[in-house]
């Protein structure tokens, strides 16, 4: 084949360029850390990216809202242990005020202290988390008992508070007033069998033991429940956090440029510009001319 | 017995062919460079013989008399030519359709931290945020805000395409005006062609440059016809040139009734033909977005306080033009309340819409970078084949002219010795 000197340049010019294209699209991966830039560079891995991305932002999103969860059920259990500890003192003072050896004045002592113990398990009931009633269901905004007589009407909120944890899936983070003290109309109503103790106790009636060890067993069950509930939060938030790890692995993957390769490539696409440059150099300036005479 | 004077005579030709082929040679040298130019070649042929006695034989003797310059043409392939142009207005088409496809990835700008993408993952974030804590007043003002940045993101995006729309547009005028122009002259060159005879080798060269630009602006057909002159027509047959005929290509008809236009469809091939194609892709992706963006906007609806009533939704406005954020909301966002339920799934939905969107662009946009880069080899392959043809070589060049210098001197030495004879003849014999 003929070659002519304009053949010879525009060769080179365009060996040049292609050269220089590769370069600064190696050189571009070397300098974001990554190797997906639009969507053309890999229409699946695009995709592929933005789904994993999407998928680490619902994560996040399911972790928060396993913290919360955990919150919430932390301070129910807590909460109730704290119950059950006035329980159990009520109920030894239950144990010395069923002796028959008292005098009046000491049964009203007791009695006294009694309702003293009420009124903290009453508090207890309108604990808070960052300033929200946790036993008044979704209305916590309000106590569940605003004043001493409240239970003889049931005024709380009986509705469960869910929080989604994972795709589809939500959990009841909260124990309400129903479940820890009983309805209004149940005789074993918690309120209801401590006041009732009081009375008893002033009276000197029999004190029905079986009554206030019904209440323990019933806080106790709920809290177990609640365990439990924690529980399965935790095992579900472990989940979460092992499945970030892998999400980010597997976007890490797709999107981010691997340094040895990157670096390698840059290295050698640097050395095969500079030898495009130096033959187009040394071939575009030579002619016939230059050895004649 | 021939003329006294025949050496002479045959110098003097040996020198005017010297002297053309040098002048050649220097006009290819200059021209080296020049776009389009083909090397010409000077074609000689021994001028007509003298019959002269001989002994030996019953036929004449024919004696030479010198060289005769026959013509000066370009060195051209015509099939090249052809092959050149038609490779030409696939390149011009492939590559308009895949600066728009690429335009349209700049604009659709994923993967991202700022895309529409994330924009749709932030407002479900904050929509999950309100569902832990559902009296909580700055959770719904962050609801808001993700909600108003979605809206920006869709709208930049969406006005960014009614841009590009637009830039086509432009160039769709500018590319028929240029097309037009070059029509213009080629019918000139083709009335100067025809006066000035077949070997106008200059203006033929020019001719055949305009050619080659308006084949990348439309696929074309062109016939040589006996007067020199170009038919050029569209590849769906309608005439453009013909001699000094015109017919421009337009848009729309004109109103005046003395001029005939071509008007433009998708069937032109060449850059015309890209530009109208990435007219109707731009327009499919932004309706595509439209779609998008509207069954988001459906994943906003929120639940009533009276199930029996439908909520309100977080927007308002069903195309991405009139998206706004509700105006109920907007003037208090306290009126948030919390998603109709099952509304998960069409977020999902269209999320998987938008990344179906996005990987169909990417793989159109891959075709058509590959669809460019095949085509510009084939034409760097036809191109170079053809310059192999008619380029100028300087090395080559360089070599005839000193052939030619070499020529030329020794016809210089013909006359002088044929001076040298008539010396003899004339003084030598009458000085007695």
């Amino acid at each position: 084949m003929r070659v002519t000197q304009q053949m010879l340049h525009q060769n080179s010019v365009r060996h040049m360029n292609q050269n220089l294209s590769r370069l600064e699209k190696t050189n571009n991966q070397v300098t974001t850390g990554k190797q997906l830039h639009r969507p053309s560079d890999d229409p699946n891995g695009v995709s592929k990216a933005m789904n994993l991305k999407s998928a680490l932002v619902a994560n996040d999103q399911f972790e928060r809202n396993t913290n919360e969860a955990n919150l919430w059920l932390d301070e129910s259990g807590q909460t109730i242990n704290e119950m059950v500890n006035a329980m159990q003192k009520v109920r030894e003072l239950g144990v010395q005020g069923d002796s028959g050896t008292l005098s009046d004045s000491d049964r009203n002592i007791i009695a006294i202290e009694v309702e003293e113990l009420t009124e903290q398990i009453r508090q207890f009931a309108n604990s808070k988390v960052n300033g929200k009633y946790i036993f008044n269901g979704l209305k916590t905004d309000e106590p569940p008992y605003p004043n001493k007589n409240s239970y003889q009407i049931d005024t709380f909120d009986t509705s469960a508070k869910m929080f989604t944890i994972a795709d589809g899936v939500a959990v009841k983070a909260n124990v309400t007033a129903d479940e820890l003290f009983g309805n209004a109309a149940d005789n074993t109503n918690l309120f209801n069998t401590l006041n009732l103790l009081a009375s008893d106790l002033r009276s000197g009636s029999d004190i029905q033991m079986d009554q206030i060890d019904k209440g323990i067993n019933r806080m106790l069950t709920v809290a177990s429940e609640a365990g439990a509930r924690k529980n399965r939060v935790e095992g579900i938030e472990n989940r979460i956090q092992d499945s970030n790890i892998e999400l980010k692995s597997m976007l890490s993957k797709l999107e981010d440029a691997n340094y040895a390769e990157a670096v390698t490539k840059l290295k050698s696409e640097e050395s095969v510009y500079q030898a495009s440059l130096a033959a187009s150099a040394k071939i575009i300036q030579q002619t016939l001319m230059d050895f004649l005479r | 017995m021939v003329s006294t004077f025949h050496g002479l005579e045959v110098g003097k030709r040996g020198l005017m062919m010297g002297q053309a082929r040098i002048a050649t040679t220097g006009h290819n040298i200059a021209n080296a460079n020049t776009r389009g130019y083909s090397r010409q070649q000077v074609n000689a042929s021994t001028s007509p013989f003298l019959n002269i006695w001989t002994s030996g034989t019953v036929n004449p003797g024919q004696l030479g008399t010198g060289v005769s310059l026959d013509s000066i043409t370009r060195v051209r392939d015509k099939f090249l030519d052809g092959k050149f142009r038609e490779q030409y207005a696939k390149l011009g088409e492939a590559s308009v359709k895949q600066e728009t496809l690429d335009q349209l990835e700049t604009i659709i700008n994923e993967p991202s931290e700022t895309g529409l993408s994330s924009s749709m993952d932030q407002l479900w974030g904050a929509w999950q945020d309100l569902a832990n804590d559902p009296d909580s007043l700055s959770a719904k003002a962050v609801i808001k805000e993700r909600a108003q940045a979605f809206i920006d993101t869709a709208q930049a995006m969406d006005s960014a395409m009614t841009g590009a729309k637009a830039d086509l547009d432009n160039q769709l005028t500018a590319k028929i005006k240029e097309a037009n122009g070059y029509l213009e002259q080629i019918a000139q060159l083709n009335d100067s062609i025809k006066r000035n005879g077949t070997q106008a080798n200059d203006l033929l060269d020019k001719r055949d440059v305009l050619v080659e630009e308006l084949s990348k602006i439309v696929d074309i057909k062109v016939a040589d016809q006996t007067d020199g002159t170009y038919k050029i027509s569209l590849s769906s047959g309608e005439t453009l040139v013909d001699g000094s005929a015109v017919n421009e290509l337009a848009t729309v008809a004109d109103s005046d009734p003395t001029t005939t236009e071509v008007i433009v469809s998708d069937l032109v091939g060449g850059e015309l033909s890209g530009i109208l194609k990435s007219l109707e892709t731009v327009d499919e992706y932004q309706a595509n977005l439209n779609k998008i963006v509207n069954d988001f906007v459906q994943a906003n609806q929120m639940s009533s306080t009276d199930p029996n009533v439908p909520g309100e939704n977080l927007f308002s406005g069903n195309t991405i033009a009139s998206l706004k954020v509700n105006p109920l909301i907007e003037s208090d966002s306290s009126q948030i309340t919390s998603l109709i339920p099952g509304n998960e799934q069409k977020y999902k939905s269209v999320n998987n819409e938008y990344r179906a969107l996005v990987s169909e662009l990417g793989a159109e946009s891959q075709t058509a970078i590959r669809n460019v880069a095949n085509y510009e080899a084939t034409l760097l392959a036809t191109d170079s084949r053809r310059q192999s043809i008619t380029g100028v070589s300087l090395d080559e060049e360089m070599a005839n002219l000193v052939q030619y210098q070499h020529s030329y001197s020794a016809a210089a030495r013909m006359i002088s010795t044929t001076d040298q004879m008539l010396d003899t003849i004339i003084n030598r014999m009458a000085a007695r």
